[in-house]
């Protein structure tokens, strides 16, 4: 299990940088809808 | 300034009580309350006299999950932020048994944290969602496995997949009612019927 929670962390992390997810952060704060047309 | 602790953990009878309280942005985790929540378990651990925790929010949410706004700043920053996997690794190996009391949301990492615990109570108000999708994420705290395991994997692929919510399971009708008109109509009909 600690195996699967260091893998999905990573994974995560790495998304957690991607424009996807900061389109969807930002927008969430901007409390407007996520645009992802753009990827 | 030092921030309120929005963790608070309590031992009374032997159980450790870790609750969230930060109620004005529905119980959101922020980078220190993960610290507090890891540093609530380790000392739970480590006491010989507790011998079971309690996870709870308030009886209106439990935890809208991750801080986005905390989210972001990392995005941003770059950076890699290691309080939540920590909590997750002090959860996932905690020895005690450990019960939850859910009402309200429970969203991403309080829904995947619950993949953790031994029980789960959950009020009829309660909802639970893994949204990872909408944010451009992956699911996390090893509920890629959990999940499955627990609900099934077509199940687990609507609330990871499809971001879908899952409501607290209604009670089935209790026996005895059901039981009692049968034996009432079964009291009424003729012998031989």
């Amino acid at each position: 299990m600690l195996e699967a929670i260091r893998i999905e962390g990573e994974a995560f992390a790495e998304r957690l940088r991607a424009p996807e997810a900061m389109e969807a952060l930002q927008a969430f704060m901007a409390r407007r809808p996520a645009d992802f047309s753009r990827f | 300034m030092t921030q309120p602790a929005q963790i608070l953990v309590t031992t009374t009878a032997r159980i450790t009580t870790i609750r969230f309280d930060r109620p004005e942005k529905k119980n959101a985790i922020t980078v220190e309350m993960y610290g507090a929540l890891r540093a609530g378990l380790e000392a739970a651990a480590s006491d010989p006299a507790v011998r079971a925790v309690v996870i709870a929010g308030s009886r209106e949410c439990f935890t809208a999950g991750n801080d986005l706004g905390d989210f972001l700043r990392t995005a941003q920053g770059g950076g890699h932020v290691t309080a939540p996997l920590d909590f997750l690794r002090a959860l996932a190996t905690f020895d005690k048994p450990i019960v939850a009391a859910v009402a309200g949301v429970a969203i991403g990492i309080g829904t995947t944290l619950l993949l953790h615990c031994d029980l789960v109570y959950a009020a009829p108000t309660a909802r639970f969602k893994v949204p990872f999708v909408d944010l451009g994420l992956v699911p996390e705290a090893g509920s890629s496995i959990l999940l499955p395991a627990l609900v099934g994997a077509r199940r687990a692929a609507q609330l990871l997949l499809l971001g879908e919510e899952l409501d607290a399971p209604t009670p089935p009708p209790t026996p005895r009612p059901r039981a009692s008109r049968r034996a009432r109509r079964a009291r009424s009909a003729p012998p031989g019927r």
